[in-house]
């Protein structure tokens, strides 16, 4: 569904996005790294917002440097942005309606039926004609996720859509991008990326790290994470676990009681080996 | 005369077409206007109605409040916000009021500030349309198959419907109020002005910000002006006056502005796309 041969963009003399290379989907593809590792701005040239400087990139098959086919993939596309800027001054039923004509919703029972399904979806009918501006950051959240999902999009992407969710709409959150046949988020919550998606790529400084499966990246961590009652001066990394041992990464001591990985590990180690080169 | 009203009821037969969603629209209305304050009509009502009945009563109701207008899906992406509406508004204004304020201010030095100034007002406009903040939705939009010059030139047309025929009868105001007054001066600013503005509209398919386009053209243009002036040895408002109203000027400015206009429609899928904001 989205495919990516040597994609690159730059911001002046920052490369963004540098040499990505990866095919994902159908289901939920979970972009995992730190900030600025460029996950914005790959979501960006997926949404067809941004153009690639150089790199081939096909979404939902379709080529979007070609007018026509980046026309397509608009009609089939959702998209939450990192910040939505939605209009404060709007109700979130404008909000949605603007959107909905914007996206060819053009016969006017089927759009308002649209708009309150989405809506009721997201939860927002309570407060669907209420001005934004006296709206939470969840809820607005909620307004801009309701907006991707008019018309059953084939494709989702979302730049961190649990932004601001509480854990009651986090679960509400998994339950409706389960039901999306492809989507492309990026997330901080490595839980989220074990409870949802399908496929995981970690990204550093632009460049595709790792993908795979979950358990794959969790996997990169296997024999390496032990758990003991005090600190080790000998792990790349170790951390106090809330049931009051030590859990650390690294190369295990011989008789070391080894665990199995989590995502977290296997991200962690990621990250180490990037950081230390 | 007496202000006491004995109260009234709706007849068995009224309600009940009511609840059928096929009575009179007028009568419709009335009886929803009496309902919210008649207890009594209320509860004939509930008794004449199935809980299924009641349900779909409620939800057409409901339909008929959020329903949008007929017209939304060309009103709302113009002038949804107050500040696209005020744009509009001060555009169609400006281009009303134009030939007005010439006739008025005919051999003064107000009409040196008039002939220079106020073609950089469409630029600006143009300018404007293209920041993230003329969009209630920000970059949600960018994604939408809306985007780009369908939704500038939307817009455009929108507000040049409104426009003309008020600039058309500005003009004839001028011809009828004021003998003497050059119309030809009147309209003098038109055709540099939507120049302007078709370049800064082209700058829309580049990676150029238009903003810093229109700034270069509107000091490209007031450079214009001055030298052509000073060359003619005299600052006097006249000279300002015959320079832009010159066939030259006029011609030039045709020039620019059509070539502008037909690459912008050669290019129109690279609007927004290729921005790298």
């Amino acid at each position: 569904m989205i495919e990516a041969v040597e994609l690159t963009k730059a911001f002046g003399r920052t490369r963004a996005v540098d040499g990505v290379s990866l095919s994902a989907g159908p289901g939920v593809i979970g972009l995992l790294g730190p900030n600025g590792a460029g996950k914005t701005t790959l979501l960006r040239m997926a949404a067809t917002v941004l153009a690639p400087d150089a790199g081939r990139l096909r979404v939902l098959g379709l080529d979007p440097a070609r007018p026509d086919e980046r026309l397509e993939i608009r009609r089939r596309l959702g998209y939450l942005p990192q910040s939505p800027g939605l209009y404060p001054g709007f109700t979130p039923y404008d909000m949605v309606d603007y959107v909905a004509i914007l996206k060819e919703h053009s016969d006017r029972r089927a759009r308002q039926q649209e708009v309150r399904r989405v809506l009721a979806a997201v939860e927002l009918e309570d407060v669907m004609h209420r001005k934004i501006r006296s709206l939470s950051g969840g809820k607005r959240q909620r307004v801009a996720l309701a907006t991707a999902m008019l018309g059953n999009p084939d494709l989702l992407v979302l730049d961190e859509p649990a932004n601001g969710l509480d854990p009651d709409q986090r679960l509400r959150l998994r339950s409706l991008l389960s039901q999306a046949p492809t989507v492309l988020m990026s997330t901080h919550n490595i839980s989220e990326v074990t409870a949802l998606c399908h496929q995981v790529v970690v990204v550093f400084d632009g460049r595709v790290r790792f993908a795979g499966t979950p358990a794959d990246l969790a996997g990169l961590a296997a024999g390496r994470v032990w758990e003991d009652d005090r600190q080790d001066p000998e792990a790349i990394r170790s951390w106090l676990t809330a049931a009051g041992s030590y859990r650390h990464l690294g190369d295990p001591p011989t008789g070391a009681s080894v665990v199995d990985p989590t995502l977290d590990d296997g991200y962690l180690l990621l990250a180490r080996e990037e950081h230390t080169g | 005369m007496s202000t006491h009203r004995e109260p009234w009821h709706a007849a068995d037969g009224d309600l009940a077409a009511y609840l059928a969603g096929d009575g009179p629209p007028v009568l419709s209305a009335s009886l929803e206007s009496h309902l919210t304050s008649c207890a009594a009509c209320r509860g004939r009502l509930a008794s004449l109605a199935d809980d299924a009945g009641r349900d779909e009563a409620w939800a057409r109701l409901a339909d008929a409040i959020d329903r949008p207008s007929r017209r939304s899906w060309l009103l709302r992406p113009a002038v949804a916000t107050p500040a696209t509406l005020r744009a509009a508004l001060a555009a169609v204004l400006l281009v009303g009021l134009v030939p007005l304020l010439t006739a008025a201010l005919v051999g003064d030095a107000g009409l040196v500030a008039l002939l220079v100034a106020a073609p950089l007002a469409p630029v600006a406009a143009v300018a404007l349309a293209y920041r993230d903040v003329s969009d209630p939705s920000g970059e949600i939009s960018l994604a939408t198959p809306a985007a780009g010059l369908r939704l500038v030139a939307l817009r455009a047309l929108l507000v040049a419907a409104v426009a003309v025929p008020v600039a058309l009868l500005g003009l004839l105001a001028v011809d009828l109020a004021v003998e003497d007054v050059p119309v030809r001066l009147a309209f003098a600013w038109c055709l540099p002005g939507l120049a302007l503005a078709a370049v800064t509209l082209l700058a829309g398919t580049t990676r150029i910000d238009p903003l810093h386009v229109a700034l270069g053209a509107a000091g490209g243009w007031a450079l214009l002006v001055l030298t052509a002036v000073t060359t003619r040895q005299t600052l006097r408002p006249e000279a300002f006056a015959d320079v832009v109203a010159a066939p030259a000027t006029q011609t030039l400015a045709l020039a620019v502005g059509l070539a502008a206009v037909v690459l912008t429609v050669a290019r129109r899928d690279a609007v927004v796309y290729r921005r790298t904001a």
